[in-house]
């Protein structure tokens, strides 16, 4: 589904120039379910961003089910964001003016439903993350956790294959970081590919494949095999 | 996404910035506001120069060449309208009335009491104070009757009353010009409108009557009120073809269309319009301005929303075009207040001034357009920036 090759970032030029990502090779199949650990400044939000058609490589190539998205231009990506990527952040970044229905159509008006089919859908992902009562809620009257959750149904409202969450436990509570990494658990079993980025090894572990990042160097890649195994 | 959605989001973020917005629109409502009330006088006060001048009804009149009135002085000459013209005149198909007038300046006297040098008129119908909206004040009006016979009756003006009556009662007096008794039938109220104050001493009779006191028929002017304001050209053309043939010349008649008058008035009070009407425009200018101004403030404030919605889909004209049409509301919502409050004062100074204000609806639609197309104008440089925003560098705002 992604392949990532030689990916490298570099921000600046001549002697002030940074290069957050040195050439990464990554290569993530249809339904996975990967996380991408490392400490901060490793370069692992900036990777996620460049997955998520936010940001663009200086060097190398990125291929999303075959096609190099870095040459698309901001129409396609913006389509490709749309219909394929569902973004899950750590401060949840819900509208603070709409309600949660609102907030989870968002990305359907984008895609220019009808307003009909719209509340549906949306109406749908707030029961699937078990917030049917809380619909029409500011997220200001929400807890971090139920936040969170609107912030899921927005992300799976439009099917996307590909659930990409930056360090979405970061600012929960443990009780609500585990409702959170339950919902992506049953997401990957329905067969959504997710990639999550954390520096917590305890939420890492719920991934079954770990890859680590120092320094914008890819030093690990560990799968945990449904039976325990390593990969 | 449809325009109307659109649109709702964008009166949504205005109503979520409530003191805001009215702010912003009170520059478009005061801009738009003003053009309407200025434009509305500067064309109240064409539409009264312009009856000033010209009177109204379909008046035209019959004049003589530059040439002859050069020969004689600027005066009309005698002879120059007999009474057969005006009989053949009033056979023309396309002419409703004759009015004829004739006008000499004399002494006026009663009992020992003289007015020197007023202006006395002999005049064929009531058409000259129909035109001019001029009634009695005390006294009657001329009856048809006056000017079949030759009666000896006088119309005064409120000059002449006060000067030759000082106070008394007119009617019924005797006054006698060239030593002719007239009796005072009537009192003219003061002439409204811009000449009013120009009106000199006046006394009014029947054509009849004149012809006895001066012991002539002469006409010095000569109107035509044509039946219909499409004949205007053809009955002019035709009375002049009548009055050359009569005459036997070929140049010495002419008409003077008011038309030609009414279109001088109009090109200058335009002119006087368009300079005040862009001074208000300035003023449009400002609130426009205001507008954009408020718009990049609140695209730097949103910036989150932005990385938001860019995250989820929205492409860079997504963005674009919800700022654009956010300002573009904002701005026509301020106008559409404008034009009511423009009208509304517009009223006002009709009830309460002598000026007259008549709003016309091409400047409310003009008005409409133009806030319209200044929301795009002021909206193009904050919804440009918006949507040139990075979406990482959005998302990181807190």
């Amino acid at each position: 589904m992604i392949q990532l090759i030689n990916l490298q970032k570099r921000y600046g030029t001549g002697e002030i120039a940074v290069d957050v990502l040195k050439g990464i090779d990554l290569e993530i199949s249809e339904g996975e379910y990967l996380s991408i650990m490392g400490p901060s400044g490793s370069g692992k939000s900036t990777l996620m961003n460049i997955i998520g058609c936010l940001d663009r490589q200086t060097e190398g190539r990125y291929l999303f089910q075959g096609q190099d998205v870095s040459e698309a231009d901001e129409e396609k990506r913006a389509r490709l964001r749309n219909q394929n990527i569902g973004f899950v952040f750590q401060h949840f970044q819900l509208l603070s003016r709409m309600n949660a229905r609102q907030n989870v159509e968002l990305p359907l008006i984008y895609a220019g439903m009808s307003p009909a089919r719209r509340q549906k859908l949306a109406k749908e992902a707030l029961e699937r993350v078990g917030l049917s009562d809380r619909m029409e809620h500011l997220p200001s009257e929400l807890s971090g956790g139920q936040q969170q959750r609107v912030a899921i149904a927005r992300a799976l409202v439009n099917r996307p294959p590909l659930l990409l969450a930056d360090e979405p436990t970061g600012a929960l509570d443990t009780a609500s970081g585990e409702v959170v990494l339950k919902l992506f658990e049953e997401l990957h079993q329905d067969g959504c590919t997710v990639v999550m980025i954390t520096h917590d090894p305890e939420v890492s572990a719920h991934a079954e494949r770990q890859v680590l990042i120092r320094d914008g160097a890819l030093v690990e890649d560990r799968r945990f095999a449904e039976e325990g195994g390593v990969g | 996404m449809s325009l109307w959605e659109s649109v709702k989001m964008a009166l949504e973020a205005i109503r979520a910035h409530k003191m805001r917005s009215i702010l912003t629109m009170l520059g478009i409502v005061i801009g738009v506001s003003s053009v309407i009330v200025t434009v509305a006088i500067g064309q109240g006060g064409q539409d009264k120069l312009t009856e000033a001048f010209a009177g109204s009804g379909n008046i035209l009149s019959i004049q003589p060449s530059a040439d002859v009135f050069m020969e004689n002085n600027g005066v009309v000459p005698p002879d120059f309208f007999t009474q057969e013209d005006i009989r053949g005149l009033e056979q023309l198909p396309q002419v409703e009335k004759v009015i004829t007038t004739s006008y000499q300046s004399a002494d006026v006297g009663f009992k020992e009491e003289k007015l020197n040098g007023a202006m006395v008129y002999g005049i064929n119908s009531n058409a000259m104070f129909e035109t001019n909206n001029r009634e009695v004040k005390k006294g009657t009006m001329f009856q048809p009757s006056d000017f079949q016979g030759g009666g000896a009756s006088a119309l005064i003006n409120n000059k002449a009353a006060e000067e030759l009556f000082e106070g008394k009662n007119p009617i019924g007096k005797i006054i006698r010009i060239n030593n002719y008794p007239l009796v005072v039938s009537g009192v003219l109220a003061p002439q409204e409108g811009l000449f009013g104050s120009f009106e000199s001493t006046t006394i009014y009779m029947t054509d009849r009557t004149w012809a006895s006191v001066f012991g002539n028929y002469d006409i010095n002017q000569l109107d035509l009120e044509v039946k219909d304001a499409s004949q205007m050209k053809e009955a002019g053309d035709r009375a002049v073809d009548l009055l050359h043939r009569n005459h036997h010349t070929e140049d010495e008649y002419m008409v003077q269309n008011m038309e030609q008058i009414t279109k001088g008035i109009s090109q200058v009070t335009g002119i006087m319009t368009t300079v005040i009407g862009s001074i208000a425009g300035i003023s449009l200018l400002v609130g426009g301005i205001g507008v954009m101004n408020i718009m990049l403030v609140s695209v730097t404030e949103r910036t989150r929303e932005i990385g938001i919605r860019m995250s989820v889909g929205a492409t860079r004209r997504n963005i674009m075009t919800q700022f654009l049409i956010e300002s573009v509301t904002l701005s026509v919502i301020g106008g559409l207040i404008g034009i009511l409050l423009g009208v509304g004062i517009s009223q006002l100074v009709n009830l309460l001034s002598p000026l007259p204000a008549t709003v016309s609806l091409p400047v409310g639609i003009g008005a409409v357009l133009f806030s319209m197309m200044f929301g795009v104008v002021f909206g193009l440089l904050p919804a440009n920036k918006a949507s040139r925003l990075d979406p990482i560098d959005c998302l990181r705002r807190e």
